[in-house]
């Protein structure tokens, strides 16, 4: 798990959970995944286009949201605040669909649909990227059609290019 | 003692007495007429006593032999849920390595290879693993249902079945957080049935139209597949899909059949499983979401 900086829309100077500042005119990203090569390869695609800046990564979905909200909660509450979670959430974020790090026999695991809908749950208002190794017609048409509450998929794939990338991410983006 | 032994004294002791009958009735037979009465009832009062010993072994016998073929039974039956368990853990447990790990390395080399120019090995790499590798993971245990049972019945039946879902299966993909919450081995176990009885209409050259139905109720769930293809005939026989599904079906005490209907052919089964627990995920793995909740809340 790397923490970097961690960002909020509108202005730039805007410092929020992670206290670092994004650069003008960028969105910023968070990434969960447990394929670090992956994860690399998203940052280098992303931060090379001058658009976007990614403020963290995780590698499970349990640590993003254990240490997510936990960024949120000040020293009088063991509860974080959800004013300030909704006012500076990331502007995408990308999950991978499986990257719990409990183990595979788990009876339910928990998929990047249910910390996105949690979150979302809670009022914040986020992109979500979907990113999965999984082929589903099914899943790619529901999503497809939720596009405007900025939802997309992302298939991992040995011929993704960078603009497949950038075209995702954009097209994740809250409208 | 055990059972052989018990046999082998039961029978022994018949023997004797049956000797012994036979000897003393001999002898009286010898002394006359006079002692007749006295050796009917000598030979009624041996044959009763022996007859009531031997009633009485044969039903401590009987009685023993029940007591061990139902341990035998309940072993069976422990044991072929042990291996069912075992089989979908293992399968779940290889398509996840498939789909994580062998993917993800097969990957980076098609990616290596791209990088060094050799664009036809990187795409055979590719293909091995988009056509081989996924497959196969997802035969043994498709991922779609880790997600959703309605996902993994809608890629199942996507472009070859009509699929319909009761409301409360309708769970996970997009409500909220909050669902009810199947079992792996029942969605696993819904999932087989609906994919054998899909097959199985399609095997059928003049099936048109397949309809899928699952509704899940209180205390069961409810799966038919209907096709308008040609009707079963008398010499129809079980495949070894159908064994399948009986596999299934006793897994959950519950009943499967297929017949004949106006349409064509149905196939229709019945688990049973009570559907009480259900819940919001996320509060039960982070138990600070449900405080941010409430907070929120009020």
């Amino acid at each position: 798990m790397r923490n970097s900086a961690h960002v909020g829309k509108g202005s730039p100077h805007r410092i929020i959970g992670y206290n670092i500042q994004v650069r003008a005119g960028r969105k910023s990203v968070v990434i969960v995944d447990d394929d670090s090569d992956f994860v690399e390869v998203m940052r280098l695609v992303l931060e090379n286009d001058d658009s976007w800046e990614v403020v963290d990564t995780f590698d499970s979905l349990e640590s993003f949201f254990a240490n997510f909200t936990s960024r949120f909660i000040d020293s009088e509450s063991v509860v974080p605040d959800v004013t300030k979670m909704q006012d500076r959430s990331p502007d995408l974020i990308v999950l991978d669909v499986f990257a719990s790090n409990k183990p595979a026999t788990t009876q339910v695991p928990l998929t990047g649909f249910q910390v996105a809908l949690a979150l979302r749950d809670l009022g914040l208002q986020f992109g979500t990227l979907i990113v999965t190794s999984m082929h589903s017609p099914s899943l790619l048409s529901m999503l497809q059609g939720r596009h405007k509450d900025g939802w997309a998929y992302l298939v991992k794939s040995a011929d993704l290019t960078s603009s497949d990338i950038l075209h995702h991410a954009n097209k994740a983006l809250l409208l | 003692m055990n059972i052989k032994d018990r046999r082998f004294w039961t029978i022994s002791f018949y023997i004797v007495c049956s000797i012994s009958l036979i000897v003393v009735s001999s002898h009286f037979q010898a002394l006359g007429e006079k002692y007749h009465t006295l050796e009917t009832l000598l030979l009624s009062s041996t044959v009763a006593v022996v007859g009531y010993l031997l009633c009485r072994t044969l039903v401590l016998q009987l009685k023993s032999e029940i007591n061990g073929s139902a341990q035998l039974n309940l072993k069976y039956l422990q044991s072929l849920k042990v291996i069912r368990e075992l089989d979908t853990k293992t399968r779940r447990e290889i398509s996840i390595w498939l789909h994580g790990d062998v993917q993800r390395q097969l990957m980076n080399l098609a990616r290596i290879l791209r990088d060094h120019g050799d664009i036809d090995l990187a795409s055979e790499v590719t293909k091995l693993n988009d056509e081989t590798v996924r497959a196969m993971a997802h035969r043994l245990h498709p991922q779609q249902l880790d997600i959703s049972l309605e996902l993994a019945l809608s890629d199942l039946c996507y472009g070859q079945a009509e699929l319909q879902l009761s409301d409360n299966l309708h769970l996970q993909t997009f409500i909220k957080s909050t669902f009810v919450v199947l079992r792996t081995e029942l969605r696993v176990a819904i999932y087989r049935i609906v994919e054998e009885g899909i097959s199985n209409a399609l095997k059928k050259p003049s099936t048109q139209k397949i309809f899928v139905l699952v509704s899940a109720e209180e205390n069961s769930i409810d799966i038919s597949v209907q096709d308008d293809g040609d009707k079963l005939t008398d010499s129809w026989k079980k495949s070894l899909g159908f064994s399948l599904i009986e596999i299934f079906v006793d897994q959950f005490g519950g009943s499967w059949s297929i017949s004949n209907n106006k349409d064509g052919v149905i196939l229709r089964a019945t688990l049973h499983e009570k559907l009480s627990q259900s819940g919001d995920l996320i509060s039960k793995q982070y138990p600070v979401f449900s405080q941010i909740k409430e907070k929120d809340t009020k």
